[in-house]
């Protein structure tokens, strides 16, 4: 995505466990309130449940696991993001929960820093740069990585392998 | 014995009486020997006179008929003729009968000389009477004829003359009886003239006792009455006479001694009525004053009741407008608790309507973010739309911090509304408090009120009584001047009677209770002294009274 | 009129789509007119309708080309490869016109194609713009006028209501041709007439282009005061034709008296007479012109195309259907699933709220949205006969390529699937008949060798079975061989040697890949991809095969499908507070069961009903951690002959899912095979019982 020419970009900004991440939002769909969320067995814990989007059945990750986080309980500012995904060339609506969404803002693809993978307990592969915005390094999300990746993106020494 | 004026009239009346009878037994007498000597007259003399000539009649008739007998040819006729005959003979021959029966010796002697006569005329005429009945011719008829105007005709007028001599024999003595009657009431009337005469003088004599002795008695008494009347109760009644009269003035003279005693009696009487009626008219004429006086008071006290009253009933209504004013406080204060609670429930209905704002600004933040991404995926047609987006989610922040305010805002507002809604319903308990205890008070001062008002009406009552006793004493005053004034005038009617002691002083002392009239009635005595002053002349008569009126 | 254009746009590019299917197949037969025609008319639709919309370049385009074809049809020009070569390259850029008009680089490819066409036009064109095509062709040819028969008797006392039949019968004669024919025979005679009573009755030959409506119009004001009957006598305009004139003039149709059956008697008598008539007038009356439904796209079939020979069928006037893009129907569907989803929260929060005009308003939209979901779903289902055609002649095709003599019978044509179903299995079920025809029928020599008769017969049966449709496809040809197959499913290593199969497993070794029993090759069947394919499509859409087969009698195929692949009729329980959906129709019966039981019993089996059943209890299967209730509700399910028991918490209601597949990110998630949306919005999860016992039984033997 980083081209030599002077791009802008959107991007989706948004908290989780404190930090702030951003996706592009050209992934994202929309953002929805939490609403009432069915579990379904037998399937990894990342993948929350799934959600009624107006009449179509759509799978909820909960972020926080994949990006291993400790859980906490819901709040107002709780919000689904809705994504586009592309899995196997198909393109898939996938929900993330994440702690609040911020803002939408734009920024010049040379703004954009390279991920620094030394000291960043977030695994390098997964995020796509950095940016500085007041004082605060956002990190942009490869999203279609992330989420569809079955590795969580927190870095573990020994992490144990969720299977299906 | 007393031979009382009923005796002497008995008297009189027998001797007038026994005169009487005695004229009538002699006119009697008299009209009764006239009387048979009539009856004879009519009853003999009359009849026989009557007889003889019916008798001398049928001689005549039979007479006649012995002539139709031979005049008639006609059988039926003559039979007729004969039984004509027949019946009158049968008749003559009975009146003879009759005749002979009431006829006097020389009466018979006559008849019996017509008896002969009559007898020969019978023979002839049954002669004449069967040549008629024969048959009959020329000499028969001449025959009977001569029978007829010879024998026969002589020995009829025989007959009929010595009938003629009875008539004359009995006219001769009806002229005899005419005689004897006329003498025997000359000797009737004589004598009735004689007695009538006899009886008149004794009569005359008896009437004269009677009269002399009735008069003299009655003219004693009559002297004494009159004295009684005059109101001389003095007289002295003298009774000699043994009589009716005698007894009457014994019987005046002894009302006279009880009438002395009783009027003595009156006057006492009278004077003590006097006495009393003027005790009584002084006292009640004090009575009265009282009356007045009292029912003075009574009024002044029921005045100052009925003003009590009005004092009360100002209190009771008083007391009721607090009562209200009260309730109503305390009504206020639970509409105003109320209110607080509503205001409380609207606070907390603005905050769940603020925290509906408040997710309506979070929503339109979601909104306006979701808003962002589709603008910044148009990429640059969208630029303006993102500013927008941008804009609107600021918005719905500040919209979302406002709320968030007004929210604590309410909060604390709803909590001092609870406190004062809280102090406001702690109030409610005073005032009702205070609202019972005036409902008490006006209770009772409208128990005090109809307390009072009862007294009041009470003290009316007594008030009307002591008028009325007021009225009532003096009337009895009046009553009891009338009284004075009525013994008074009873007083001067028994001193008309003279009884022969000192009743005038008496009289003098009963004028005095006049001039002790209570002034309250001053009008209605003098009225009724003016009633009296018509009747009451002595008044004026009277000098004594007079001259201690002045004095006074 | 953004919207307007946008249909547009999506309609034009339909058009584009299908005028390049027809360029392609002009190209391989440029000689077929009826080709040429439908390029013609493409191109006048995208004119005309660009036009309206306000694409000018489009419309002038297009015209160019219309011109063109209108050449090629009149004779005037031979279509050449370069003429459809010029045509595809227009419609790549009435595409991208489509997309942006105003291109400037676009303006300049118009031109060159503007050019290009001048080009092979240039000399010969004569502008012809005055025909116009219809593309629904309703229009009826001059003298198509029907005719009518019209008794009109008034009342007696017509003229009293201050009517005067003459006006009727003048505005008649305004409508079109008349014949009129005056009857006197109720006039009385001249002693009894009433002058102010009107005797006279008519009769009425009309032909007019207007409609029966138009003439009962004609009548309005005196409907209640006069004896009327309309009789449709002919499509076609009798009073042209000087038989029938001179029938009517001649009184050869005398009307007894004027009643209804006299009137009945009378119209059947003259439809008689025109019986007698040349026979084309006779056609016309029994045959009305069918205007036919073109198809442009191909999205949703609704071809009415069907052999005059064969099928008779119903008069259609105006448009009866239309054809509907089937995204939209999708669409469609998902809103109306969307809206019962709503109105069942509605319904929720009524109750709650108790309000009673509410409670009736939202029991009306209740009933209404139900209405709405049926015939939707109703919309989605297309009857069968839409595709027996294609295999009616599939089967006449057939017959005729390998000699034999087939009788094709359909029957339940008009039983209805899913159009999705319906799509996917015309595949499967041409490629059963292929095969009935190819390898079941004998070929008429052998038939009657066989004593049988000469032309063979191949049924296509559709019918209703409870929440299923089966398609029975048999024939009376040979049969299926069971030692054949299982010769040569051993020959093939497909089962062991010594295998024991029952009959319908000897069968279903037709289905398994790489079988094929016919000796030779043949071009229609045989080549061994056939059967199971035709086992996995049909279960792909939940669909099932069975074969039963008599030596020398004949083979039957049954396919057995669910009636929409959207609905599942399941039983919604409910475990924690999950709720699932087990599919009714595997369901044998529900127990009531104490949980405490369930925590004691032996080899995870309890005796119900006499009968031991094994169990598994969802909760802990599905490790669903919170309490149970004390009373369980344990449903038994019917996997492959034997009842396995599931442990749910308790059963809520039988409900009809519309099933949702919960995506890619469950792919590997075979247990639910999709999730459906509640009343109250929340997600339900349907349960594949035969791969979760399956899914059980391995945990179990794994621990």
């Amino acid at each position: 995505m980083i081209n030599d020419t002077i791009i802008t970009q959107s991007f989706l900004s948004f908290s989780l466990g404190g930090e702030i991440f951003a996706a592009n939002v050209a992934k994202v769909k929309e953002i929805l309130e939490v609403t009432k969320l069915t579990k379904v067995p037998k399937s990894p814990d990342y993948l929350k449940g799934v959600i009624n989007l107006r009449g179509t059945v759509l799978p909820v990750i909960d972020t926080r696991v994949k990006f291993g986080f400790p859980e906490t309980e819901d709040t107002v500012d709780t919000c689904i993001i809705v994504l586009t995904l592309v899995i196997d060339g198909d393109e898939v609506s996938v929900g993330a929960l994440v702690d609040t969404v911020s803002e939408v803002f734009e920024t010049n693809s040379e703004e954009i820093l390279p991920p620094v993978s030394i000291g960043n307990k977030f695994r390098s592969d997964f995020i796509e740069g950095l940016i500085k915005l007041d004082d605060q390094f956002i990190m942009l999300l490869d999203v279609d990585k992330v989420f569809t990746d079955e590795e969580l993106l927190v870095v573990k020494e020994t992490g144990e392998e969720t299977t299906i | 014995m007393k031979f009382t004026i009923k005796a002497k009239l008995i008297l009189a009346t027998i001797v007038q009486l026994s005169a009487a009878l005695v004229v009538f037994y002699i006119g009697n007498n008299n009209a009764y020997q006239l009387n048979k000597k009539i009856d004879e007259i009519i009853k003999v003399n009359t009849q026989r006179i009557n007889l003889s000539a019916k008798i001398a009649e049928d001689v005549q008739f039979i007479t006649k008929r012995e002539k139709d007998l031979i005049l008639s040819k006609d059988r039926e006729v003559l039979m007729d003729l004969v039984k004509q005959v027949d019946a009158r003979t049968e008749d003559m021959e009975n009146r003879y009968a009759e005749l002979k029966d009431i006829s006097d010796e020389k009466g018979v002697e006559i008849l019996d000389n017509f008896q002969l006569r009559w007898s020969e005329y019978t023979s002839s005429f049954a002669k004449i009477k069967s040549l008629s009945m024969g048959v009959k011719n020329d000499s028969t008829e001449q025959l009977a004829y001569e029978i007829s105007s010879t024998t026969a005709r002589q020995k009829a007028l025989e007959a009929v003359t010595i009938v003629s001599q009875i008539v004359r024999k009995n006219e001769k003595a009806l002229e005899a009886a005419n005689l004897e009657t006329n003498a025997l009431y000359e000797s009737g009337e004589r004598l009735m003239w004689i007695i009538l005469g006899v009886s008149l003088l004794v009569a005359t004599v008896l009437a004269f006792w009677i009269i002399i002795t009735i008069t003299s008695s009655i003219h004693k008494a009559m002297s004494a009455i009159k004295a009684v009347s005059e109101g001389d109760l003095t007289v002295n009644i003298e009774s000699t006479n043994k009589d009716e009269i005698g007894d009457l003035l014994e019987y005046l003279k002894d009302m006279i001694v009880k009438l002395k005693e009783v009027i003595t009696f009156v006057s006492t009487a009278a004077d003590q009525i006097a006495a009393a009626s003027e005790q009584m008219s002084s006292s009640s004429q004090q009575m009265s004053q009282g009356s007045t006086e009292q029912a003075a008071s009574t009024e002044e006290v029921s005045s100052s009741m009925e003003e009590m009253v009005s004092n009360i009933q100002q209190n009771t209504e008083n007391a009721q407008a607090t009562e209200k004013i009260a309730i109503k406080a305390s009504d206020d204060i639970r509409e105003g608790s109320h209110s607080v609670n509503e205001t409380v429930q609207s606070m907390k209905l603005i905050a769940n309507k603020i925290s509906i704002i408040s997710e309506i600004a979070r929503q339109t933040n979601l909104l306006a973010l979701n808003a962002a991404v589709e603008a910044a995926r148009a990429g640059e047609h969208g630029k303006g739309f993102a500013v927008v987006a941008a804009e609107v989610r600021k918005l719905a922040e500040r919209s979302q911090v406002a709320a968030t305010e007004i929210n604590t805002l309410s909060s604390s507002s709803v909590e001092t509304a609870v406190t004062s809604g809280r102090l406001l319903v702690e109030i409610v308990p005073n005032i009702q408090k205070t609202a019972s205890l005036v409902q008490e008070i006006a209770a009772a001062s409208i128990e005090q009120n109809s307390g009072a008002s009862q007294v009041n009406s009470a003290i009316q009552q007594l008030n009307l009584v002591v008028q009325s006793n007021a009225a009532t004493s003096e009337e009895m005053s009046a009553s009891a001047e009338e009284l004075a004034n009525q013994a008074s005038e009873l007083r001067e009617a028994i001193i008309f009677f003279n009884v022969g002691n000192n009743l005038g002083k008496k009289s003098r002392r009963k004028v005095k209770p006049r001039k002790k009239k209570p002034e309250v009635s001053e009008h209605m005595i003098a009225a009724k002294s003016k009633k009296s002053s018509g009747v009451v002349l002595d008044m004026d008569v009277d000098d004594d009274s007079d001259e201690e009126y002045e004095q006074f | 009129m953004d919207q307007f254009r946008e249909d547009y746009v999506e309609d034009a590019k339909d058009l584009i789509n299908s005028l390049e299917q027809a360029l392609l197949q002009l190209e391989s037969s440029p000689d077929n007119p009826e080709l040429i025609e439908e390029v013609f008319r493409i191109m006048h639709t995208l004119k005309g309708t660009a036009a309206m919309f306000g694409f000018d370049v489009i419309s002038e385009l297009t015209h160019e080309l219309e011109t063109i074809y209108d050449m090629i049809r009149n004779g005037e020009l031979a279509l050449s490869t370069e003429i459809v070569n010029i045509t595809l390259d227009c419609s790549d850029l009435l595409k991208d016109l489509l997309e942006s008009e105003d291109n400037p680089e676009l303006m300049l490819r118009v031109q060159t194609a503007h050019e290009k066409i001048k080009k092979i036009t240039n000399g010969t064109v004569i502008e012809d713009n005055k025909q116009d095509v219809v593309i629904f062709g309703e229009e009826k040819k001059e003298g198509d006028q029907p005719t009518y028969y019209i008794l009109f008797k008034p009342d007696n006392d017509i003229f009293l209501s201050g009517n005067n039949p003459f006006f009727q019968l003048e505005d008649l004669t305004a409508l079109g041709e008349t014949k009129v024919v005056t009857h006197f025979s109720e006039v009385p005679g001249l002693t009894e007439i009433d002058p102010e009573l009107c005797y006279t009755f008519w009769e009425i030959y009309l032909t007019t282009k207007e409609s029966v409506k138009a003439i009962e119009d004609v009548f309005l004001f005196v409907q209640a005061r006069c004896f009327l009957k309309i009789h449709k006598l002919s499509e076609a305009n009798l009073l042209v034709d000087s038989q029938f004139l001179h029938a009517v003039e001649s009184d050869e149709f005398i009307l007894e008296s004027p009643t209804t059956e006299a009137v009945e008697a009378h119209v059947e008598y003259i439809n008689q007479f025109l019986n007698t008539l040349e026979p084309s007038a006779v056609e016309t009356v029994i045959e009305a012109p069918q205007p036919e439904i073109e198809i442009t796209q191909p999205k949703v079939e609704v071809k009415n195309v069907a052999p005059k020979e064969t099928t008779k069928r119903k008069e259609i006037g105006g448009i009866k259907s239309v054809k509907i893009a089937t995204n939209k129907l999708d669409n469609l569907m998902n809103l109306v699933s969307e809206l019962v989803i709503t109105q069942a929260r509605l319904n929720l929060y009524t109750e709650q709220n108790n309000t009673p005009e509410l409670l009736e308003i939202s029991e009306n939209i209740e009933k209404i949205s139900r209405q709405l979901r049926d015939s939707t779903f109703d919309l989605c289902l297309i009857p069968i006969d839409e595709i027996v055609v294609q295999f009616k002649r599939l089967v006449r095709d057939l017959a005729h390529e390998l000699n034999k003599e087939i009788e094709f019978i359909t029957l339940g044509t008009q039983t209805a699937l899913d159009k999705t179903i319906i799509e996917r299995i015309t595949d499967p079920i041409m490629h059963l008949l292929r095969n009935s025809l190819d390898h079941g029928i004998e070929l008429p020599e052998e038939r009657e060798a066989k004593g049988k008769n000469k032309q063979g017969k191949i049924t296509l049966d559709a019918f209703y079975s409870g929440t299923y449709v089966h398609i029975k496809i048999s024939d009376d040809g040979k049969g299926i061989d069971k030692n054949k197959i299982k010769a040569k499913a051993i020959e093939k290593g497909l089962i062991p040697r010594d295998a024991v199969l029952t009959d319908k497993e000897t069968y279903d070794l037709i289905f398994l890949p790489g079988f094929s029993t016919a000796k030779e090759v043949t071009e229609v069947s045989g080549r061994g991809v056939g059967m199971d394919v035709v086992k996995r499509k049909i279960a792909e859409i939940r669909g099932d095969v069975l074969i039963e087969s008599e030596v020398d009698k004949g083979t039957s195929f049954t396919i057995k499908l669910p009636l929409t692949l959207s609905i599942i009729d399941g039983l919604l329980v409910k475990v924690g507070d999950t709720f699932f959906i087990i599919p009714l129709s595997f369901i044998e019966k529900c127990h009531e069961i104490e949980a405490k039981k369930l925590q004691t019993v032996f080899n995870n089996s309890v005796v119900l009903d006499g009968e031991k059943i094994p169990f598994f209890n969802l909760r802990e299967q599905f490790n669903i951690l919170d309490e149970a209730p004390a009373v369980q509700q344990i449903i038994t399910v019917n996997y492959e002959g034997t009842k396995v028991g599931f442990v749910v918490d308790s059963v809520v209601d039988e409900y009809q899912a519309v099933l949702k597949p919960l995506g890619k990110m469950y792919q590997d998630l075979d247990i639910i095979s999709g999730g459906t949306i509640l009343g109250d919005g929340t997600v339900a999860l349907v349960i594949d019982t035969g791969k979760a016992i399956e899914h059980f039984t391995k945990n179990l033997t794994q621990a």
